[in-house]
């Protein structure tokens, strides 16, 4: 009879090691996805249209801030000689929308044709062109 | 953040339900009664964490809610088993575990910031280093490898401690570094390399620690560290090539270690074949093996595995005795538990405040998970064993401290998070920014590989508690079944008749054997032995016997999973013990052998073995009755092969008579000596007779007339002949036996032929010379001749049936091989009546019953006795008993051996 029990009890004890992992995994996937894009109504990505292969088809939601140059600390590394190592960087505003700054850039960063000074609001279809690369903002 | 922290505690408290629950489950194996006071330890421990939770609440509030309560459960299920492995270790393990739970806070309160203690960056090396370093200068060695400090009774492994350091340093080096580290300023091999300057400090720390760790033999450390390494500077520079760099380097270094150390080929050598050497080098490892394959899917209970037979199971082989008791559901519970941690410290470093911070997190988690991976790995046979312990679980009061200093700073990095929304803040000045989503892609990376790893544990965790298990379970090399056989009662051995031969009488925890009926029948009943293995019935029934295999009722199967006693099934014998008797006071004091059966069934009524022995004394008596000249523990009813003299007459009787080679009236010349195929064959005693029909010859046994008879009816024919009476095969019995034998037809000469045909083997060629044969594979052709032609399947068991009597199998009679037509088993039979009743086997002459039988004399050399034998049946016109009998060097047949086959046709005749 105690063995019974003691099997009884190695049962509803895998058992409960594992409702306590599920437990635990759920938590975790929650804080995930709480801070993700979608909880946060990013609205907004920026994409590759023009550039060299290994960024073909790259696309990165204004989530957080997304910085743009040629150090490989950078979220869309350019391989340019005419892209700075850390050249631009786009941050999402509260409102869903974003803005683009150069951080000092040898060659600048140019927004519809128009080379930028300090902070740019983006909206969805504009371009922007840091040395022969043309990035450009669309909806998420 | 309060949410966060309302998440922790209620994870703590999910928590505690399982480890309450383990503690209880540890607790009922060794005592009676479970109070509230036995609770003491893992509400304590509880406790413990509590206050730990509510520390976190101020000192880091927005730190990950999952770290925690993951560390208690795995922490908790650590120590209940230590405490089940060994009490006072488990005591020891409940302050380690403590003293580490106020270290984790400790740490917490001396590091605000790590991005302020990244400035201390050399004094952190510089402490680890000298951690390191320490053991090979005041350390002790424990088991070859120096890791150890001893202060008054307490002993201490630095090097766990140092890993945390290290990994602290490195994390502040390549935030500083990271950017140069990054771009190649020049190329080597094809390979871009930055500058030597930026390299170098990494590379001399790695060199270092790699030494040590080499002078102090510790393998699993250097695999540990150099992973570690490699994780990081992939996190740091996103660069794979320092990655394949790294790996080549470590593929180099393995092939070096291996080509010059010893104690790693050995390692080497184990992994590969654990089996070659499972009694010495590998025997802690196939000890694992064995122990996993016995949990399989839910284990065998916790208290009811062998965790004594695996050496260092507390600390490196803890995780075989989880997995043993727990199965494979408990084990891998244990690795997704690790896989979780590792998840939530990369999501830490994910969402870090400094690159510093994210290094750190990630240099951490590498280390826990790689940890995780080099020792279960390593103990489940999936890579080299390194010594290791495995986090929060094994004893070891530094690895435990370690591991909750690791907590604090993986707590600290999650509280200082600022998110991902939020740009990473980058500690040195002249780095340049670090991206969230390209910190997110490798971040991504380590994981996959950590995931990947772990997975690769539970796929091959599966492979041996389930895939392989059975194979362990029945490997020679395990004694764990033997082990677990004497903790359960073992069913009965009784003959037909009903005479108890052999049953199991408890003894306190186990039971012992007992054979009430002394040494009757005892090459048949065998023995039973822990130390010497089994033998007879009880080895081929064991499973029978023991009730493993097979469940008689769901019940059973209940009791079985619950490592409850399973009373094993009784066996009956088709052995009648009046048979068996008598059989054994003919051969007292002689060498031979009797076997008696039923021709229609083929039911073996007595099989006797000289000299015998007690099964009950085997044990005891082990080295006298294993060496004796006379081998007193061999079956020689199967397993003595003996030249057969006369009586395989009857095999060539039969083969001529069928093959119509002749009939029993055909006549031969019958003189003393006839020279065959260039040599001569004579009769026994020198005897010339004049010319005989087969019927007489058989009746007097005349060698000249058989060896005529032989050569014409030709080689092929006689060897087929035999083996349609069953030589050539191992009789199916339920007993140790051998195959009768006869030469390749093609290799006899005609000499040997001729001699064969009178049942002696004189032939020198590659396959054995024939007849030879056992008394089982005689008794085997006269129950032939008795059955029509039909030799019966014989069989020693009659029937299973479960303790309480209701029986479960009954062997049914089945045909084993027909050795002829029942015309020719006809003449034959009316030659063997004859032979009795006027011939040379007047010995074997019943009052009222028709007795066939012949007589066999075989020659074994000049001046030794001939062994005697006799085959018979009887009653001949409605057979009951086929009977033959063999006595070594006793002389004729018809004097010594006729004799004693007619007291056994008599006592199986009166049953």
């Amino acid at each position: 009879m105690v063995d019974i029990v003691l099997l009884v009890g190695r049962l509803v004890l895998i058992a409960l090691l594992y409702l306590f992992l599920f437990a635990a995994v759920r938590a975790g996937i929650g804080y995930v996805r709480a801070a993700g894009p979608a909880a946060r109504g990013v609205r907004l990505a920026i994409a590759v249209v023009e550039g060299p292969r290994e960024l073909k088809g790259v696309s990165i939601p204004i989530a957080g801030p997304i910085v743009i140059g040629r150090s490989p600390g950078a979220d869309i590394v350019i391989a340019d000689d005419f892209v700075s190592s850390a050249h631009a960087r786009v941050t999402p505003t509260p409102d869903g929308a974003a803005v683009i700054e150069d951080l000092d850039s040898t060659n600048g960063t140019v927004v519809n044709g128009a080379r930028i000074s300090g902070a740019v609001a983006l909206a969805s279809g504009d371009a922007v062109d840091l040395g022969t690369v043309r990035l450009k903002v669309v909806k998420a | 953040m309060r949410a966060r922290r309302n998440t922790e505690l209620l994870l703590l408290l999910a928590a505690a339900p399982a480890v309450l629950i383990i503690f209880a489950l540890v607790h009922a194996r060794t005592a009676a009664d479970l109070g509230l006071a036995d609770f003491a330890v893992p509400a304590g421990l509880l406790a413990a964490f509590l206050a730990a939770h509510i520390a976190v609440r101020f000192l880091a509030p927005a730190a990950d809610p999952v770290l925690l309560p993951l560390t208690a459960l795995v922490s908790g299920l650590g120590l209940a088993f230590v405490t089940r492995l060994d009490p006072e270790l488990g005591a020891q393990q409940v302050i380690w575990l403590l003293v580490g739970v106020a270290a984790m806070v400790g740490t917490l309160v001396a590091v605000p910031s790590l991005e302020r203690a990244a400035r201390y960056k050399y004094t952190i090396m510089l402490v680890g280093l000298t951690l390191l370093v320490l053991p090979s200068l005041i350390g002790v060695e424990v088991n070859g490898a120096q890791l150890w400090l001893r202060f008054g009774g307490l002993s201490f492994q630095p090097g766990e401690v140092a890993k945390v350091l290290i990994a602290l340093f490195l994390a502040a080096y390549l935030a500083e570094n990271r950017e140069v580290l990054s771009i190649s300023t020049k190329k080597l091999l094809g390979i871009g390399v930055p500058a030597l300057r930026h390299l170098g400090p990494l590379v001399f720390m790695w060199a270092i620690s790699l030494l040590v760790l080499v002078t102090q033999k510790d393998l699993g450390s250097s695999l540990l560290f150099f992973g570690m390494f490699l994780m990081m500077i992939y996190v740091a520079t996103g660069r794979v090539s320092y990655v394949v760099v790294g790996l080549g380097l470590f593929a180099a270094g393995a092939t070096v270690a291996h080509a010059l150390f010893d104690h790693v080929q050995v390692r080497v050598d184990i992994w590969l074949d654990p089996f070659a050497d499972a009694t010495g080098r590998g025997y802690q490892l196939v000890q694992s093996l064995f122990a996993l394959a016995a949990g399989q899917l839910t284990g065998v209970g916790v208290g009811n595995g062998f965790p004594g037979r695996i050496p260092f199971v507390e600390t490196d082989f803890i995780f075989t005795s989880v997995a043993e008791e727990l199965g494979l559901l408990g084990g891998a519970a244990l690795i997704v538990a690790y896989l979780l941690f590792c998840m939530r410290g990369l999501a830490t470093a994910a969402r870090a405040r400094s690159d510093m911070a994210a290094f750190t997190a990630a240099g951490l988690v590498a280390a826990l998970g790689l940890q995780t991976f080099v020792i279960i790995g390593g103990v489940t046979r999936l890579i080299p064993l390194t010594g290791i312990t495995l986090p929060f679980v094994s004893y070891g009061g530094s690895s435990i401290l370690a591991n909750f200093m690791l907590l604090g700073l993986l707590l600290r990095a999650g509280d200082a998070a600022t998110g991902r929304a939020t740009e990473m803040v980058t500690i040195a000045g002249d780095s340049g920014v670090l991206g969230r989503v390209a910190l997110a892609r490798r971040l991504t990376g380590i994981a996959t590989m950590l995931a990947v790893l772990l997975a690769v544990l539970v796929v091959n965790l599966t492979y041996i508690q389930v895939v392989i298990a059975r194979d362990l379970n029945n490997h020679p090399a395990n004694t764990r079944g033997l082990a677990q056989e004497i903790r359960s009662p073992r069913g009965s051995i009784i003959t037909a008749d009903g005479t108890l031969l052999a049953e199991s009488v408890a003894e306190g925890e186990i039971y012992q054997r007992r054979y009430p009926a002394g040494s009757l029948a005892a090459h048949t009943v065998g023995y039973y032995s822990v130390r010497y293995g089994r033998a007879g019935i009880e080895a081929a029934m064991n499973d029978t016997l023991s009730g493993q295999r097979v469940f008689r009722t769901f019940r059973d199967a209940v009791d079985a999973a619950a490592g409850l006693p399973v009373r094993g099934n009784d066996v009956w014998l088709t052995v009648d013990s009046r048979v068996q008797g008598v059989a054994e006071a003919q051969l007292a004091g002689r060498r031979g052998a009797i076997v008696a059966l039923d021709p229609s069934t083929g039911a073996v009524l007595a099989m006797a073995s000289s000299p015998a022995y007690e099964p009950a004394r085997v044990e005891e008596l082990w080295d006298t009755l294993s060496t004796a000249g006379d081998a007193p523990l061999f079956n020689r009813a199967t397993q003595s092969l003996y030249p057969p003299g006369s009586t395989y007459k009857i095999v060539t009787l039969t083969g001529a008579l069928g093959a119509r080679v002749a009939s029993a009236d055909t006549t031969y010349t019958a003189p003393a000596r006839i020279d065959i195929g260039g040599a001569p064959v004579t009769n026994y005693g020198g005897s010339a007779y004049a010319d005989s029909d087969l019927r007489s010859a058989t009746m007097r046994s005349i060698n000249t007339v058989f060896a005529q008879l032989a050569v014409d009816l030709g080689a092929r024919e006689l060897v087929s002949q035999s083996e349609r009476f069953g030589f050539g095969r191992v009789p199916p019995i339920e007993a140790e036996a051998r195959a009768s034998l006869m030469p390749v037809p093609g290799e006899m000469t005609t000499w040997e032929l001729a001699w064969a045909g009178v049942g002696q083997p004189v032939g020198e060629h590659e396959s054995p010379p024939g007849p030879q044969t056992t008394a089982l594979q005689m008794a085997l052709v006269a129950a032939g001749i008795a059955n029509d032609g039909i030799v019966m399947r014989p069989h020693l068991v009659q029937r299973v049936s479960d303790p309480a009597g209701r029986v479960i199998t009954t062997t049914e009679p089945r045909r084993w091989t027909t050795a002829t037509d029942a015309a020719t088993a006809a003449t034959v039979s009316g030659i063997m009546v004859d032979t009795v009743r006027a011939g040379t086997g007047s010995g074997a002459q019943l009052p009222g019953v028709t007795v066939a039988g012949k007589t066999g004399t075989a020659e074994t050399g000049v001046g030794l006795e001939s062994h005697a034998w006799f085959i018979a049946f009887a009653p001949a016109e409605n057979p009951q008993v086929a009977v033959a009998v063999v006595l070594e060097h006793a002389g004729t047949g018809g004097r010594h051996a006729a004799p004693v086959a007619r007291q056994v046709i008599e006592a199986a005749l009166a049953r």
